[in-house]
């Protein structure tokens, strides 16, 4: 095989670093509009400068998995409690195509459901989420969320990569790709659940696409060890596997001085030693048992309920402490081997809510708390998400359907406007009115706050420009301090 | 071919001179194509290609003209419309890339898309 198809083979398998560092010297390789050239041009992790100024350093992306009802947390409707148990009008469902499973039903609200307006911004909470409530000016709301709609997996695929096909790199892998790695002994884009098994649709989720492999996410397990692959399997002693490093070292080594152009070669070097810090440097940076009493009790530790949600959130405020730039926490089930495995509440809302609400609601106002206590909430963008909303029609009697047409979303810190709300959905709360904003304006405001223009974070894939918003993305300005 | 239609096909090639006038067609393929178009249109404003973007730009107006012609055909008046912007969105692109303004031509560029997003979401699965 020649070289040149040789590196091509390997740029796109993602398996030379040093490939990916060539890219940025081959004609529309890397960035066109580029920031400051990496540190040295062998290493796709080096620290990259912004466009302009960053508002933030870090994002937290906390995706509710299932579809939380906003209509029963943030989007109070008192027309809608007004109207509940009559059909919907049909003013309300024009320029809509319901399609869901569950037909178009009868307007539902539960009857458990209270509503109160918190802080100086007279945000509207539910009983459902009472702890977060006291954050409310934090928080800036986007009322006017849409998507499109369709399964689950699809929808998530569209949350993370900004497409319902898979193959196109998520957020996280374009920030690590634009911006580099802020700390060389941690992975630059992590992903936390709090579930035995990998979040619905997987790695998909975070992956890399069409970017070099580097930039994909680190999956870290729940539980004492969350670190796949990290520590020395049983078989072979410590020093046995420094030896082996030192000799791959030494013949690597003497290889690249015969080959001073083979940038794969050095690249190789590179993430051999960077795996060694790694081994070292993950394993504090996850270890919460350091943690305060005071700490540990704020996030739900001592409590069942929030535990598990209690330790990722934890755990990803140690990430952002320590520089890793995108941090992305999916929710797991509520209860363990139960019968509520996300927030996807077709049926038993209620039930569903409250076990799911109750799982989040301490830990992310703790997170919100801990983030402002130790000063670093204005460089740390906190995103709250979900793949869609749900339905103000009633389905199976106590459920919600999807809702792509108008959901709530919300961001605090990393330099948003707090305590203020963008957008609205009808009275009833199923479509978004007036400007709408689309996964892809999502992206487009958190790039931005990261000093990323959305529309020159680019890579050429198959001789085509790409960037992370595909060919839409508008920063909601609207949204930024 | 009932007598209704052929009379309607008779009659628009009177007032255009050409029979095919009356047959503009907009189906799945050609959204397609206008949905690559649109792609390249992107990434040739990124690369800074103005010759190719400001052809993805002409080919696009020829073929939104014919989406106004098709929708007006049906009668439906806001697919008309956004036809009609999308087509000067694409004149506008054409004189932002002549200028070497690929700032500019970029935001319209997503202006475009998201004109085609919104109609879209009302005729994408209409048959």
């Amino acid at each position: 095989m020649e070289n040149k198809s040789r590196r091509d083979f390997l740029i796109k398998a993602g398996v030379g670093l040093g490939g990916v560092a060539l890219s940025g010297f081959l004609p529309g390789g890397g960035f066109f509009y580029a920031p400051a050239e990496a540190a040295t041009p062998f290493d796709p992790l080096a620290p990259k400068q912004p466009h302009f100024p960053a508002k933030a350093k870090t994002v937290i992306w906390l995706h509710m998995d299932g579809a939380p009802s906003t209509l029963d947390l943030f989007d109070y409707k008192p027309e809608l409690v007004k109207r509940a148990g009559q059909s919907v009008p049909a003013e309300y469902t024009k320029g809509i195509k319901t399609f869901t499973q569950g037909g178009v039903g009868k307007l539902f609200v539960s009857n458990k459901r209270t509503w109160k307006q918190y802080g100086e911004s007279g945000a509207w909470f539910s009983d459902l989420v009472p702890n977060l409530a006291q954050h409310a000016d934090k928080i800036a709301f986007i009322k006017s969320s849409v998507t499109i709609g369709a399964t689950h997996d699809i929808s998530i695929l569209k949350l993370n990569t900004g497409d319902v096909n898979p193959g196109r790199p998520s957020l996280g892998a374009w920030v690590s790709y634009a911006l580099g790695s802020a700390n060389p002994d941690l992975p630059s884009y992590v992903v936390l659940y709090n579930d035995k098994q990998e979040p619905r649709a997987g790695s998909a989720n975070w992956n890399s696409g069409f970017l070099p492999a580097v930039y994909q996410g680190t999956a870290f397990r729940p539980g004492d060890s969350p670190i796949l692959h990290l520590d020395r399997p049983g078989y072979i002693a410590a020093l046995e596997q420094r030896k082996s490093l030192d000799l791959l070292k030494k013949l690597n080594e003497k290889n690249a001085a015969r080959y001073p152009d083979d940038t794969e070669l050095q690249a190789r070097i590179r993430s051999y030693e960077l795996a060694d810090r790694m081994q070292t440097s993950a394993p504090e940076a996850v270890d919460i048992s350091k943690e305060s009493e005071a700490t540990r009790e704020a996030y739900g530790l001592n409590d069942e309920a929030t535990k598990s949600y209690g330790t990722v959130l934890l755990r990803a405020r140690r990430l952002a402490e320590r520089g890793v730039r995108f941090i992305q926490v999916v929710s797991g089930p509520a209860v363990p081997e139960g019968e509520f495995r996300n927030w996807d509440a077709h049926s038993k809302l209620e039930e569903n809510h409250g076990h799911n609400a109750k799982m989040v609601d301490k830990p992310i106002a703790a997170l919100l708390a801990d983030l402002k206590e130790r000063g670093l909430l204005d460089s740390t963008l906190v995103v709250w998400t979900s793949e869609f909303g749900r339905t103000p029609w009633g389905e199976s009697g106590d459920g919600r359907d999807h809702n792509p047409w108008g959901y709530t979303q919300w961001m605090a810190g990393g330099g948003v406007k707090a305590g203020t709300t963008f957008g609205a959905t009808d009275d009833i709360g199923l479509q978004a009115v007036g400007k709408t904003v689309d996964t892809y304006d999502l992206h487009a405001t958190v790039l931005q706050q990261l000093g990323l223009d959305h529309l020159k974070v680019t890579f050429l894939n198959s001789g085509r420009s790409e960037r992370p918003t595909v060919v839409y993305g508008e920063v909601i300005k609207d949204l930024l301090a | 071919m009932n007598r209704k239609i052929f009379h309607f096909i008779w009659i628009s090639a009177l007032l255009s001179g050409s029979v095919l006038a009356s047959q503009v067609t907009v189906d799945e393929d050609s959204m397609q194509l206008m949905d690559d178009r649109n792609k390249s249109l992107s990434s040739n404003i990124a690369l800074k290609d103005a010759s190719s973007a400001k052809e993805d730009a002409r080919a696009l107006a020829e073929m939104f003209a014919d989406v106004e012609t098709y929708f007006a055909q049906k009668g439906k008046g806001d697919a008309v419309d956004w036809s009609k912007q999308s087509r000067e969105l694409s004149a506008e692109i054409t004189r932002y890339v002549a200028a070497n303004d690929f700032d500019h031509a970029s935001q319209s560029a997503v202006t475009l898309s998201k004109t085609c997003k919104a109609c879209h979401q009302i005729y994408k699965t209409e048959d």
